[in-house]
C-alpha cells in the first residue's frame, strides 16, 4: 500500500467513526446535523474509493461554512454544549478529507483523544464506556498503523495491550487521587424524552405512550414511615384555562416559610432528565448541594439536570399559617361558562355535604357506581365540555383523567384544588433494596385544602383502579396485554419470560451499581471510602500510595520486559545447565560434550541416558533443522530422568 | 557563551560514550524524551481533565488518566523497542561526488524492532524508516556529500519515535572511520605517457581499439581481475565466474596517467584523470597515477589498484 493510499484508509475509518457518533447522538444533535455528517462520510468513502477528485481548499471552507451554518441554524445557541461538540464533530471530519501528509493524519488521531471522550457528556451508561474504549483502542492502533506502518492485526493488539494494562491503574487513580472541585460552570447537555410534561391535557390523548427508561431509583429506609404507596411528587399545576392544567410559576422559586422534619432521610439517585425538577415524598428537604425546596414542598435544581444526580431527602412538613387570599384565589378560579353539567354535580353535592369529606365521598359514590373503567387507550374528547362528556358518555381514561376531573369538580365547589404530577410506585429489587421508578409509573392526582389542617393528598384514579396504588404499573396484571402494546418492543415486554425478566433484572441491577459507584463516585463518597481505607491519614496516603503504585507497576513491568528479553537461552542450553549442575562447579569450565562425558564417568549407570542427551543436545544446538517436537519432548524427559536418577 | 560551553560539553560526552564501530543499546546510551505530538497529547490529557472535573464525570476523568499512563507506558516501551539492538558499521562505499555514499549498517534485534531512522548528523541522508525483524538485518544508509575529497564518517544518529509517535528515543554511533569522494568522472581523450610505458616494459602498442579479436579463451575469476572481464554469458548458463582472456600482452596496454599532462584547474584535471582511471580498467589495461612528485601509485591493474588511484585522486 502506498503511503497516500494508506492514509486515505486511516482518514477514512476515523470520518467513518466520526459518522457513527453522530448517529449514536442522532436524539443530541438532531437529525439535520446527523445527514450533514453522514454526507460529509459518504463524500470521504467517494474521495478515497478515487470516485470523485479531492476538493480544493475553497470547497473545504465551503463546506466548514455549510456546517457551521447547519449547526447555527439545526442546534443553535440555546444548547450550547451539543453545539460546542457537534462543531468539533464536523471540524473534525472535514479535517479528515484534507489530510493528505503524515503529520495531518497523525493531528487528526491525536485531536480525537479528545473527540471521542467527549461522548460521555450524553451518555455514561457502561455500553458508552466500552463503544469509547473500543474507539480508544481503533484509535491507537490507527496511530501506531500511521507512525510505523505496523500491520493493522498486530496494531490492534498492541494499541489493546496499553490500553488493558493502563485502565485498572487508572481506576485505581480515580477512586483514590483527590477530586478536584469544577474550576468553572459548564452548561450542560440537554435531553429530550418522554416523561412528566408541564401542562395536562389528559382528554386530547388517545394513547399514552409509556417509555420503560429509568427515571429514578430511591433507597428507602425499611420503617413504619415509608409504606407503600409511594406517591412521588414531582409538578404541582395550578393553573386550569379550561383545557389545561399548567404548571405553578412559582415551581422555581424557593421556600419562605418555616418547616420541621419529620422523619428519616432517605435517598434518591435520579437520571439525567434535562429538566430542573425532582422528585420526593411528600414534602421535603434535601442537604444536597445544589437541591433547593420550592413552596409547595417538592424538590428543584437552579440547573438543567444533565447528568445522573444523587441527593439525600428528609421529608418535613411545612408550618406555614394557611392559604392567604390570592393563594386562595388561585387555587379555584375555574374559567367562566364550562362543564355547566359538572358544575351542576358538584354544587349539588355541596349542598349535602356538611364537609370535605362528605363531599369526596359523594364524587367517589358517583365514580364507582357509574362503573367508570381505567384504559390507557380512552377516546379522544375534542368537545369544550371535556368533563361533562368524560363524566356521561365516555367514562374510560387514565389517572389524568380522573385527576383532572376530580379537581374541576372541587373548585367547582369552592374547595381550594391543585393537580399534582410525579410518579406512582417503583419496582422493588430485593437483592439490594432500592426502588426503581421508570417512566410508565408516571401518575397525576389531585391535592385539596382543608382550612386550618393543610392540604391532603386525593388520588381519584384509585377508586376505579385500586391495584394501580400498590406497586409499579408493570405489576397491573388487569392491564398487562395494554401496557404492553404501548411499551413497543423492550426486554420489559416480554418480562414474563423468566430467563427475559431475570435477564432484565440483572442488566438493571448492573446499571444501579454502575450509576452508585462509578457515576456519582464524588467528592463525598471518596472522603468516606478514603476515610476507611486510610483511617486518620486519609489526606495524605492516598495521593501518596497511588505514586508509589505506579512506580512499582512500572518498575515491575519494565523489569519483566526487560527480563524476558536478557534471559532467553534455548530451551537445550538451560536443560543442559540443569544437568551439569550434578556435577559441581567445575563442568562450567569444559565443552558441553565434555561436560556430559565427565557425569558418564560420575554417574556410570546414567551412562546411557547421558550419552543419548548428548545426541539429542548436539543435534539441537549444531543441526541446521530444529529438533522436531517429539525429540524435544524425549530430551526433556531425558534430562528430568538423569536429574533425578542422579540425586537418588 | 554558555550554551557553546554546554554543546562542547555534550558532544564530548557523547563522543567518549559512542564512539565504536558496534554498539549495543542499553540504558546508558539511550535517550528519550516526549516528542511534539506527546506535547499535544498531554495537552489533550488536561483538556479531559478539565472537562472531566468540570463535568464531576468520572469517565472522562479516567479517560485523562488513562492517556497520561499511556504516555508513561510510550516511555518505557519507546525504550524496550530500541534496548538490546546491535549496530554495526559493516563498510562504506566510496562513490564519485553528487552520487549517495552507501554506509552498510549491520542491526542484530533480539525482538521486533520498530520504526527505526537511520541518518547521519554529519551530512544530508535519505531517511530511512523500517521495522526490524528479530534477528540480523543488513540495511544501508545513503550519504549525500557534494564535494571530493576524503571525509570522517562521523556521528549516526538512530532514533525511532515507537509507540504512537508520542515518544522520541534515540542513541549515536560515532564511527571513527572515513570514506572518499571520488571526483566526477568528466570525459576526455585517454592519453599517453609513452615514454615511461616502454621505458618500464620494453613494448608499447598503441591499443586504441574497443574490438576484441583475439580473444582466447576463459580462465577461471580471480579477486582483482577487473569485473568488466567476466564473460556474464557463463554466468547466466552455469553460474559460473569465468574472465575472458584475449590473446598476448600487446592487447593490454600500460598507460601512466599524469596530472600535469592535463589542462585546466585542479578539478577538472582530477576529473579527467578519474575518467581515464575509469577507463583504462575497464579495458583491463595497467597503469600508474602521477600526482606529483610525492603523490604516485605505481603499475598495477584491478579492483584494488583502481581503489587506491581513485582515494589518491580524491586525497588530492
Amino acid at each position: 500500500m502506498t503511503s497516500d493510499k494508506l492514509f486515505g484508509a486511516q482518514t477514512s475509518i476515523t470520518t467513518i467513526v466520526y459518522g457513527l457518533v453522530s448517529f449514536l447522538l442522532l436524539n443530541h444533535f438532531g437529525v439535520v446535523f446527523t445527514c450533514a455528517m453522514l454526507l460529509i462520510v459518504l463524500f470521504k468513502l467517494a474521495i478515497y474509493r478515487g470516485l470523485i477528485k479531492g476538493p480544493s481548499e475553497t470547497l473545504i471552507n465551503l463546506l466548514a461554512f455549510t456546517i457551521i451554518l447547519v449547526v447555527f441554524v439545526a442546534i443553535g445557541f440555546s444548547n450550547l454544549v451539543e453545539m460546542f461538540v457537534s462543531l468539533l464533530l464536523g471540524a473534525c471530519a472535514l479535517k479528515t478529507i484534507q489530510a493528505k501528509t503524515k503529520k495531518q493524519a497523525m493531528s487528526v488521531q491525536l485531536l480525537n483523544f479528545f473527540v471521542y471522550p467527549c461522548f460521555f457528556i450524553f451518555s455514561q451508561n457502561v455500553l458508552s464506556l466500552l463503544f469509547v474504549l473500543v474507539l480508544l483502542v481503533v484509535n491507537l492502533a490507527q496511530m501506531l498503523w500511521i507512525e510505523h506502518g505496523i500491520e493493522i492485526r498486530s496494531a490492534s493488539k498492541q494499541a489493546a495491550k496499553h490500553l488493558l494494562l493502563a485502565l485498572p491503574l487508572a481506576a485505581i487513580m480515580v477512586v483514590l487521587l483527590p477530586k478536584v472541585s469544577p474550576f468553572w460552570q459548564l452548561p450542560g447537555a440537554k435531553k429530550t424524552q418522554t416523561g412528566l410534561s408541564e401542562d395536562i391535557d389528559p382528554f386530547q390523548i388517545s394513547e399514552l405512550s409509556r417509555s420503560d427508561e429509568l427515571v429514578f431509583r430511591a433507597i428507602l429506609p425499611s420503617n413504619a414511615q415509608m409504606q407503600p404507596p409511594f406517591y412521588w411528587r414531582t409538578l404541582v399545576h395550578d393553573k386550569f384555562d379550561g383545557t389545561r392544567w399548567r404548571v405553578s410559576p412559582h415551581h422555581d422559586v424557593q421556600l419562605q416559610a418555616p418547616y420541621r422534619a419529620v422523619g428519616e432521610s432517605y435517598t434518591v439517585i435520579a437520571r439525567a432528565s434535562g429538566k430542573t425538577w425532582l422528585y420526593s415524598l411528600g414534602q421535603a428537604k434535601s442537604a444536597t448541594r445544589g437541591v433547593n425546596t420550592n413552596h409547595f414542598g417538592t424538590l428543584f435544581m437552579q440547573k438543567h439536570l444533565s447528568s445522573s444526580i444523587e441527593y439525600q431527602v428528609t421529608p418535613i412538613h411545612i408550618t406555614d399559617s394557611g392559604l392567604v387570599n390570592w393563594q386562595y384565589r388561585v387555587n379555584t378560579a375555574l374559567p367562566e361558562e364550562i362543564n355547566p353539567l359538572a358544575t351542576e354535580m358538584s354544587r349539588q353535592w355541596d349542598s349535602r355535604a356538611d364537609n370535605t369529606a362528605e363531599f369526596i365521598e359523594h364524587m367517589k359514590q358517583y365514580f364507582v357506581q357509574n362503573s367508570f373503567r381505567y384504559s390507557l387507550k380512552p377516546p379522544t374528547i375534542s368537545a369544550s365540555d371535556s368533563i361533562d362528556v368524560f363524566l356521561t358518555q365516555t367514562r374510560e381514561g387514565f389517572c389524568g383523567h380522573y385527576a383532572a376531573t376530580a379537581a374541576f369538580m372541587l373548585r367547582a365547589a369552592g374547595i381550594p384544588a391543585r393537580l399534582v404530577s410525579g410518579y406512582l410506585g417503583g419496582e422493588y429489587n430485593e437483592e439490594r433494596g432500592y426502588y426503581s421508578v421508570y417512566q410508565y409509573d408516571a401518575h397525576a392526582w389531585v391535592e385539596y385544602y382543608v382550612p386550618q389542617q393543610g392540604w391532603y393528598r386525593l388520588d381519584p384514579t384509585a377508586w376505579v383502579a385500586p391495584d394501580r396504588l400498590t406497586g409499579s404499573l408493570s405489576e397491573l396484571t388487569e392491564l398487562e396485554e395494554e401496557f404492553k402494546d404501548n411499551l413497543g418492543l423492550s426486554l420489559m415486554s416480554y418480562s414474563n419470560l423468566a430467563v427475559v425478566n431475570w435477564l432484565r433484572l440483572q442488566i438493571e441491577q448492573l446499571d444501579y451499581q454502575w450509576t452508585r459507584w462509578v457515576l456519582n463516585f464524588d467528592h463525598q463518597k471518596q472522603s468516606r471510602l478514603l476515610r476507611d481505607l486510610f483511617g486518620q491519614y486519609h489526606k495524605v496516603l492516598p495521593e501518596l500510595s497511588v505514586f508509589l503504585l505506579l512506580i512499582t507497576i512500572f518498575i515491575v513491568r519494565f523489569w519483566y520486559l526487560q527480563r524476558q528479553q536478557i534471559v532467553k537461552l534455548p530451551a537445550a542450553v538451560r536443560l543442559h545447565h540443569a544437568v551439569c549442575r550434578l556435577g559441581g562447579d567445575g563442568l562450567h569450565k569444559v565443552t558441553p560434550s565434555q561436560a556430559l562425558s565427565a557425569l558418564q564417568s560420575q554417574y556410570p549407570a546414567l551412562s546411557q541416558e547421558l550419552e543419548e542427551f548428548n545426541q539429542y543436545f548436539v543435534k539441537s544446538r549444531f543441526s541446521r533443522a530444529p529438533l522436531t517436537k517429539a525429540e524435544a519432548a524425549r530430551m526433556k524427559a531425558l534430562g528430568r530422568l538423569i536429574i533425578k536418577k542422579a540425586k537418588k | 557563551m554558555r550554551s557553546d560551553w554546554l554543546q562542547s560539553w555534550l558532544a564530548d560526552i557523547i563522543k567518549r560514550k559512542h564512539s565504536a564501530v558496534q554498539i549495543t543499546l542499553s540504558h546508558h546510551n539511550i535517550y528519550i524524551v516526549p516528542s511534539r505530538q506527546g506535547g499535544f497529547f498531554l495537552c489533550m490529557v488536561i483538556l479531559n481533565f478539565i472537562l472531566g472535573s468540570n463535568y464531576q464525570n468520572n469517565l472522562i476523568l479516567g479517560v485523562a488518566y488513562i492517556m497520561l499512563l499511556i504516555l508513561v507506558l510510550a516511555l518505557i516501551y519507546g525504550y524496550l523497542n530500541l534496548h538490546g539492538l546491535t549496530i554495526q558499521v559493516l563498510d562504506i562505499k566510496n562513490n564519485f561526488a553528487s552520487k549517495p555514499v552507501e554506509v552498510r549498517l549491520k542491526f542484530t534485534a533480539p525482538h521486533d524492532c520498530y520504526s527505526l531512522d537511520v541518518a547521519s548528523q554529519m551530512y544530508d541522508s535519505s531517511p530511512s524508516n523500517s521495522n526490524y525483524q528479530q534477528g540480523a538485518t543488513v540495511s544501508s544508509l545513503f550519504l549525500h556529500s557534494e564535494k571530493r575529497g576524503r571525509y570522517q564518517l562521523g556521528r549516526i544518529r538512530l532514533s525511532s519515535r515507537y509507540p504512537f509517535g508520542l515518544v522520541r528515543v534515540w542513541t549515536y554511533l560515532n564511527v571513527d572511520r572515513t570514506f572518499c569522494i571520488y571526483p566526477t568522472p568528466l570525459s576526455c581523450q585517454l592519453t599517453f605517457s609513452t615514454q615511461e610505458a616502454t621505458e618500464s616494459q620494453g613494448q608499447y602498442l598503441h591499443q586504441d581499439t574497443q574490438s576484441h579479436e583475439n580473444f582466447d579463451g576463459l580462465e577461471r575469476f580471480r579477486p582483482g581481475i577487473s569485473k568488466n572481464r567476466i564473460s556474464w554469458r557463463h554466468f547466466a548458463k552455469n553460474q559460473q565466474l569465468l574472465v575472458k582472456q584475449y590473446s598476448g600482452d600487446s592487447y593490454y596496454s600500460q598507460h601512466t596517467f599524469d596530472y600535469a599532462a592535463h589542462d585546466g584547474n585542479k578539478e577538472i584535471r582530477l576529473s579527467k584523470l578519474c575518467y581515464q582511471i575509469l577507463e583504462a580498467d575497464k579495458l583491463g589495461d595497467t597503469f600508474a597515477l602521477r600526482l606529483s612528485n610525492a603523490v604516485q601509485v605505481g603499475v598495477d591493474r584491478g579492483d584494488k589498484h583502481r581503489e587506491a588511484c581513485l582515494e589518491a585522486l580524491s586525497d588530492f
